[in-house]
């Protein structure tokens, strides 16, 4: 069999002026190139493999009405447009560029701005984003109209590496997506989630940087992993570094977790392993519900948090062993670089502000310190004690080999 | 007077009242999620004055049951129009469930006010129409994620 392909080239001087005329003439597997120049597009669709290659930033435009590019083929690749200025609307989702049914689809290096949804991929498997910016630009509307930067839906076995997402609802948004990667992206200041999970097992993200958003967000998802990740900055009464609702049999290590007002979220989660993370500075490190079994933390720093650990109530399996804590007040007359006493992990006045929340006034009052001497001395209050039998006396991860420091 | 405006405020702190949902500040009350999309939430009000809020009609169908509450502790229970984002009386709303529709939580249900602006709706996205008994009974046999 010969293949033949050619290339069709469009800019202003050329032959194809209009992209849209150009998408007609192509045959399977032909490459289209695009020097400069605007154009206007309106649910335009690609329905054969082809190549989009964009020289000198040609730019794709909505005009803030419509749905620009939809892919229904396989094997395309879209490389160096601008896509801006889509469609807006409170019923209908308007996306950029929406991908259907393909596999093997790549889009890279692209710039997408003031858009409803970036992208939206549907049923579609082994695909690759990869180097893209993406600017929803409406972070002050809240995002409550705004979609997804890059949104999947029904997809498996995806690569979104080295994008920069932001001023969007979610950064990325997973749903019923199995067994793909997310690595080295930065996702900040979206409305809602920097990366949201829903319904979606063995997936794995790590060095990512997450900050400024609302939170992290996996929910009712499997064997997630989440390592090398770096969640700051998530303030309000919704600002979570993970917010973990209904997930099972995960790991999370290796991360950073740093002014977050809670660093980690359990509720009904099971069977997670956490350790070397380091929890620094944040409101609460960890809050813990008590319908979360069988979770295992250890060797974690807790550095600088208000509290590291509170709890309405724990279930008897919830294991802490050899985490660093720098409120430890114990000593280590062995030497074996464990503290010889246990570290009593849920301190006092966060078990009052867990029931009475304006408590929080009295926050490093001296009735604080009165509360915490009197409960250490006639241990009343504290409902379960879990404790670290083994605390370390030195840090564990957070500065070593130059670790961590640098996402500060 | 102004001895009894205390008086005065703790009945009004008490009477219930729908509360408008604040997008991107509240937090659904069943999956935690922030509530963002105006199309699909919903808000259970107790006649202490106690406000639930949901980003999907079947995060407050299921909070409902799962909880403690009966329907005598409930003042009413609203769900956001599909067509104008307002909250709506949820027991005499219409509903629909639609492979066509993108909800939150997945359970994809929308309520509308209007019959006429339902039957519109079944017209170009398909599902079939619900009642309020319907919709509930739908919810309870489905597990969030129903795909």
């Amino acid at each position: 069999m010969i293949l033949i392909v050619s290339m069709i080239k469009v800019c202003d001087d050329c032959k194809f002026k209009d992209l849209k005329e150009a998408l007609k003439l192509t045959n399977r597997g032909d490459t289209v190139l695009v020097v400069g120049g605007k154009y206007v597009l309106n649910e335009v669709i690609i329905d054969k493999p082809l190549v989009l290659l964009g020289k000198d930033d040609p730019v794709i435009d909505g005009n803030g009405k419509y749905e620009m590019l939809i892919v229904k083929s396989d094997s395309v690749i879209i490389r160096g447009f601008i896509f801006k200025n889509s469609g807006f609307g409170f019923v209908k989702d308007y996306s950029a560029l929406r991908i259907k049914n393909c596999t093997g689809c790549i889009i890279e290096g692209n710039r997408f701005v003031n858009n409803m949804w970036a992208m939206y991929w549907e049923n579609s498997e082994r695909g690759i984003i990869r180097n893209n910016y993406i600017d929803g630009g409406r972070i002050k509307g809240a995002g409550t109209y705004s979609g997804n930067g890059i949104h999947l839906w029904h997809c498996k076995r995806m690569l979104i590496e080295n994008n920069e997402i932001t001023g969007h609802r979610d950064g990325i948004y997973f749903e019923f997506v199995d067994s793909s990667i997310i690595r080295n992206n930065r996702s900040y200041k979206n409305a809602r989630y920097g990366l949201h999970f829903m319904y979606s097992n063995d997936d794995v993200y790590y060095d990512n940087v997450f900050s400024g958003n609302g939170a992290v967000a996996v929910m009712y998802s499997k064997r997630i992993l989440m390592f090398r990740n770096t969640f700051k900055g998530h303030w309000g009464g919704t600002g979570y570094g993970i917010l973990l609702k209904d997930v099972y049999n995960g790991e999370i290590k290796d991360n950073l977790f740093y002014k977050n007002t809670i660093g980690l979220l359990f509720d009904n989660s099971h069977n997670l392993k956490v350790h070397n993370n380091v929890f620094l500075e944040n409101g609460i490190a960890i809050k813990l519900w008590a319908s979360s079994t069988k979770n295992k933390f250890y060797e974690n720093d807790f550095i600088g948090n208000t509290f590291d650990i509170t709890t309405n109530n724990v279930s008897p399996d919830v294991v802490f062993v050899e985490n660093y804590y720098d409120t430890y007040e114990g000593y280590d007359i062995d030497g074996d670089g464990f503290g010889d006493v246990p570290h009593r992990l849920v301190r006092v006045f966060s078990v009052l502000t867990d029931m009475v929340p304006t408590l929080y006034l009295f926050l490093k009052s001296p009735l604080q310190d009165l509360l915490e001497t009197l409960e250490k001395a006639f241990p009343t209050i504290i409902p379960s004690l879990i404790e670290d039998k083994r605390p370390r006396m030195e840090i564990i991860n957070y500065g070593k080999n130059g670790k961590f420091k640098q996402e500060i | 007077m102004r001895k009894f405006l205390p008086l005065t405020l703790i009945l009004f702190a008490c009477s219930p009242k729908p509360e408008p949902i604040n997008y991107g500040k509240d937090a659904c009350d069943y999956c935690r999620m922030s509530i963002v999309d105006k199309k699909f939430g919903g808000e259970i009000v107790l006649k202490t004055g106690k406000v639930y809020k949901f980003d999907d009609i079947g995060c407050m169908i299921n909070f409902f049951w799962e909880s403690d509450l009966s329907e005598k502790d409930v003042y009413m229970f609203l769900v956001v129009d599909y067509y104008t984002g307002k909250l709506i009386d949820a027991t005499k709303a219409f509903y629909i469930q639609s492979d066509n529709i993108h909800s939150p939580m997945a359970y994809d249900i929308v309520a509308f006010e209007k019959p006429e602006n339902a039957e519109r709706f079944i017209k170009k996205n398909g599902g079939g129409l619900m009642n309020w008994a319907q919709v509930n009974d739908l919810v309870r046999k489905q597990s969030p994620g129903r795909r």
